[in-house]
């Protein structure tokens, strides 16, 4: 029974993890700095709770308390969440600089992560020392607890409710594994739970004031809120506004620009954003057939309880034709050819939406489109002057759709909606005028009123002048830059340093994010081995960058397999699980080994530069889907065996089980710190690979020393 | 790439502030070709106090900022320099734009005409709802500005055929001196100027731009002192009364007031502010209630609903107010002009466009009822 111990360690630091960074940005902007923090904090807690644990004298009643906090601290998360807010004195929606995101996450991960990181080592000193099992059972935990999160309750349930039952699930446990009286501890929780069920609604609404706050629903994608304001619905989809109804601003401005394009267009598809008055208007050219792309059918089918009839009946039109599915993933499938193409999805602010945006996308768009075709997508601009970072970005799209397409056009304004094809596209007012006239479309935003300030010559020219002149870098699947432009535009929406750190990034020479951190590797390597007294640590440096290289990979792993196959919820949540029940694999293979040498960690060592090598020959190729999984397996397989085998033999030398640990945790830190935020967008996944590829070489070389030194 | 850009060829002729001063307007350079400069004003600012120790005390707006040397004010737009108060942005423009009129907005001064539009960076509050901090929220050394003295200001409005300039954007306040001048010299042309302020000012300074401008419209974001505070970071109190003296300085004015659902938007406070109008300048002073569109830090609210700005526009109506009109929907009712005598149309607008201006020598066609504007 008391494996069950280690078991809950791994089995609640997924869940709690996973339901952690949902919530998150459902409340706070969530870009890739973002995501990359939280998983940063995460792991950083992680690695000092294990030192300090090591500190802490054993007893099991400070061993149980730990799992009490828990249970105790991750609701209270969740709930402090909903409220920080207010600390920053800030509004729902509002979009929120880095501090405000710092602070917040460092303090949840603190109340979380720390207990977590303890109680490792707590469960090895619980185990006399059985580092084996106690990583074995981690893994076993996080396995079954990844599986079952993904596909048990993320899918059925809310993530408040998900929540709750796991942390019912652990108190059972904790009823099962306590003592005799101290059981009583178990079943004082039980009304803490019950009160917990009646809180998710109420502080929601908190969270909404001064807004009127009316139902959320949590999909497997993310938390869709709806707001009322009137008469006037509004939709959220992660604390990003998806649409406001009515608002014909934004429905017309949304399609008819590509559309008039074409005025004579017989089908369009539409990726994302239909709902909320899109299909309307675009139902307004009689001939047309509208084929609607959307990932996520809840922000229809949530959409349709509130939406009244007439816009209902849009979507249900037989013109109208709505498919669930990645978009990406849709036009690499679809047989058949398109007039006209809309992407209406928001701006490229993570690696995900990122694919919309690239070359490798807009070439698949041209392909599916027929010889007159037109593409279209909007990003937020700003009207009256265009910023540094702005101008990037914009820059980067411009150039990155004009080497796909002969004919490029912008939109001036303070939506720049981007219009490209291989025939004519035209932004003169009168001509397009005339064409909205004639079709009688009786539009009230798109229509000559507006368009002949809006495309007076001289605010085109000061657009292309401002994205044009200047030639900047292509925005690439693998190289997805245009995220980090926008993550550079968010910073400088703040006063503070983000904008300035970032810009500091993106200027610097590649020497310093790639050769610079190798060599300094190296150079710590060779200290290592001139300094021979302190040889033993050496066994857990491999543990350090284990814990970098998978962390790495797989987030490389992930986009790679997002930009080939779509973002597909059960695909993505299988890679997580391919990994952690490949670390569980691998923990049993090291503990089953009845003498472990240091000739076992070179060869695992050798492995992973084999492995490395692998992921850096095979990154730029179109591979078969069931590659990633075994990878991810693999890799997984070789990081537990790694874990045990490094430590079994830093053990035999010295009694302190925080270490290894906190340095695997240390590693990861570093990598979900600098890749996603950084060194992704920057230098791309090929070159990023190869030089982890380079750091698994080191290390392998480094440990080949160790083989003469047989004990 | 072996044709050079425009921008290289112009170079070569040479800077575009010489271009500008040795040849007539007709052969100015476009706007968007200008060359940017990297070199600020340093041009001594109006309206501080010199206090001991080279310490100064700006006195243009409410602020008050006390600086040291080498400080700069809240605006980040005024230096004090060795004990001088400087302002950096006199003539650095770093957005001009060619706007219709009825888009600032102004309803009643010369309908269907365009206003030359310019702005140097920095401003003296901190709306969350801005829509170009991209140049308020900044120093003017981080933005492009390129150089327009007055003079060539003039010139490029006589080139674009502008009757108007517009002072707007960010906060003209903050480039007073500049505006100040350029409204003297364009006025000897016949050039009209107008004025797009938030009206975060001290009366000496108002009182002293009233006798050169010829329409102000000012930016009342709230009737609270607490949305001031805490979403514009500044005072009601000085706005309102920059808005009586305005008025009593004769020159045309026009009040906007931008609704955020369920910020500012409750009938009490709209008919607090619709009591307070007519008694201090009057029925007669038009109020745009503007639609707000998701913006800068606010990007993710939701848009105002249209009938917040009616249940606005009707308050203020009941309340006596002559000309109310709901900005930012297009092809509302609310964007025409009605005559208060007869209720009939006057001027028709749709968007930024005059659909039908029934207008003669500033008195309704049908009844002859005068309504109050600049009309020519």
């Amino acid at each position: 029974m008391n494996f069950l111990f280690p078991f809950l360690l791994g089995f609640t630091a997924l869940s709690f993890q996973i339901f952690l960074m949902r919530e998150f940005v459902a409340h706070y902007y969530g870009n890739e700095i973002t995501y990359g923090l939280i998983l940063a904090f995460w792991l950083l807690w992680g690695g000092i709770g294990s030192l300090i644990a090591n500190k802490i004298k054993y007893s099991f009643s400070t061993f149980t308390l730990f799992y009490y906090s828990l249970i105790f601290f991750f609701p209270f998360s969740l709930i402090f969440l909903r409220y920080s807010r207010f600390i920053y004195k800030i509004l729902p929606g509002e979009i929120t600089g880095i501090l405000p995101i710092l602070i917040t996450s460092l303090f949840l991960t603190l109340l979380i992560c720390f207990p977590l990181g303890a109680l490792f080592v707590l469960n090895v000193k619980f185990f006399k020392g059985k580092i084996a099992l106690v990583y074995l059972m981690e893994a076993l935990g996080s396995s079954i607890g990844g599986v079952l999160t993904y596909f048990l309750l993320i899918p059925f349930f809310s993530n408040w409710n998900s929540s709750l039952i796991i942390i019912g699930f652990v108190t059972i446990c904790l009823f099962l594994l306590e003592k005799g009286k101290r059981k009583i501890y178990a079943v004082l929780l039980i009304p803490f739970i019950l009160f917990l069920i009646f809180l998710d609604k109420p502080t929601q609404k908190h969270y909404w004031k001064p807004f009127n706050f009316i139902e959320s629903k949590d999909t497997l994608y993310g938390k869709l809120s709806i707001i009322k304001t009137e008469e006037q619905l509004s939709l959220y989809d992660n604390g990003l506004l998806v649409y406001s109804y009515p608002d014909i601003i934004n429905a017309e401005e949304a399609v008819h620009f590509a559309l008039i394009q074409r005025p004579n267009a017989k089908s369009l598809l539409l990726i994302g954003g239909g709902i909320g008055g899109a299909i309307a208007q675009a139902l307004k050219y009689k001939n047309l057939k509208i084929e609607y792309v959307e990932l996520d059918p809840q922000i229809i089918k949530f959409s349709m309880k509130y939406l009244p009839e007439k816009e209902k009946k849009y979507l249900k039109g037989k013109r109208v034709k709505i498919y669930f599915r990645d978009g990406r993933a849709f036009l690499n499938n679809v047989k058949k050819k398109y007039d006209v193409i809309i992407l209406n999805l928001p701006e490229p602010s993570t690696a995900q939406i990122n694919r919309f945006y690239t070359y490798e996308f807009f070439k698949l768009v041209k392909q599916k489109l027929s010889k007159q075709g037109v593409f279209s997508f909007k990003v937020s601009s700003s009207e009256n002057y265009i910023n540094l970072p702005l101008q990037k970005l914009l820059s980067s799209l411009y150039f990155t759709l004009k080497k796909v397409f002969k004919n490029v056009e912008v939109v001036p304004g303070d939506t720049n909606i981007f219009i490209g094809s291989d025939a004519p596209v035209t932004l003169d007012y009168m001509e397009l005028g005339k064409r909205i006239e004639k079709l009688q479309l009786n539009n009230m935003w798109v229509n000559s009123y507006t368009l002949f300030s809006r495309l007076m010559e001289e605010r085109i020219n000061s657009l292309y002048e401002k994205i044009k002149s200047k030639e900047a870098k292509i925005n690439l699947d693998l190289v997805p830059i245009s995220y980090f432009y926008n993550s550079i535009l968010w910073a400088t929406h703040f006063k503070g340093l983000e904008s300035k750190i970032l810009t500091f990034f993106s200027e610097i020479p590649k020497f310093w994010l790639l050769d610079f951190p190798l060599i300094l590797f190296l150079i710590i390597l060779f200290i290592i081995i001139l300094l021979k007294r302190v040889r033993f640590y050496s066994y857990l440096l491999p543990v350090w960058l284990m814990g970098f290289t998978t962390i790495s990979l797989e987030l490389i792993i992930i986009i790679a397999f997002q930009v080939n196959f779509g973002y597909v919820y059960q695909k993505i949540a299988l890679l997580f699980s391919a990994f952690m029940f490949g670390l569980f694999c691998g923990a049993l293979l090291g503990k089953k080994i009845k003498k472990i040498i240091s000739l076992n960690l070179i060869f695992i060592q050798f492995c992973f530069m084999v492995l490395t090598f692998i992921a850096w020959k095979f990154i730029e190729i179109k591979w078969a889907e069931i590659f990633p999984y075994i990878f991810l397996f693999l890799m997984g397989f070789l990081g537990g065996l790694l874990f045990v085998v490094a430590n079994e033999l830093f053990l035999k030398k010295e009694k302190n089980y925080g270490i290894g640990y906190a340095l695997d945790l240390f590693g990861s830190f570093l990598g979900a710190l600098t890749l996603s935020t950084i060194l992704i967008p920057l230098i791309g996944l090929p070159l990023l690979t190869k030089y982890i590829f380079l750091a698994n070489s080191f290390c392998f070389l480094f440990l080949i020393p160790f083989f003469r030194t047989q004990h | 790439m072996g044709k050079i850009s425009r921008r290289d060829f112009l170079k070569t002729v040479g800077g575009a502030g010489l271009v500008a001063s040795t040849i007539p307007s007709s052969f100015l350079i476009d706007l968007y070709a200008l060359t940017p400069t990297r070199k600020l004003s340093q041009v001594e600012a109006w309206f501080y106090k010199k206090l001991p120790d080279k310490e100064i005390k700006c006195e243009l707006c409410p602020r008050y900022c006390q600086l040291g040397d080498r400080e700069r004010g809240y605006c980040g737009a005024r230096e004090n320099r060795n004990g001088i108060y400087y302002t950096l942005v006199y003539g650095k423009v770093c957005a001009a734009h060619i706007d219709p009129i009825e888009k600032k907005p102004f309803f009643h001064f010369l309908p269907g005409t365009t206003a030359f539009s310019i702005a140097t960076a920095g401003c003296n509050v901190n709306c969350k709802f801005c829509q170009n901090w991209q140049i308020s929220q900044v120093r003017p050394e981080q933005v492009e500005n390129f150089d327009l003295p007055p003079r060539d200001v003039v010139r490029y409005c006589l080139k674009y055929r502008c009757p108007t300039i517009a002072y707007t954007y960010t906060e003209p306040v903050i480039f007073y001196e500049y505006m100040y001048d350029t409204s003297v010299k364009a006025s000897k042309k016949g050039i009209r100027n107008v004025v797009v302020t938030g009206a975060h000012i001290n009366p000496e300074p108002m009182k002293k731009l009233t006798e050169v401008v010829d329409a102000i419209k000012i930016d009342l974001k709230a009737f609270s002192e607490e949305f001031y505070k805490e979403y514009v970071r500044g005072e009601l109190k000085p706005v309102l009364d920059a808005i009586k003296i305005v008025k009593e300085s004769g020159k045309w004015l026009e009040i906007v007031y931008l609704v955020i659902p369920t910020l500012n938007d409750s009938p009490e406070e709209i008919r607090k502010m619709s009591k307070w109008i007519i008694k201090e300048v009057g029925p007669d002073v038009p109020v745009h209630f503007s639609r707000f569109h998701p913006m800068y830090l606010i990007k993710n609210l939701p848009p105002t609903p249209v009938s917040t700005l009616e249940r606005a526009r009707n308050i203020a109506l009941e309340e006596g107010i002559n000309y109310v009109y709901i900005g930012n929907v297009p092809g509302h009712k609310g964007e025409s002009t009605y005559c208060p005598s007869c209720k009939n149309v006057v001027i028709k607008r749709f968007a930024y466009q005059i659909l039908k201006n029934n207008l003669r020598k500033g008195k309704c066609k049908f009844c002859g009822q005068p309504i109050p504007g600049i009309w020519s």
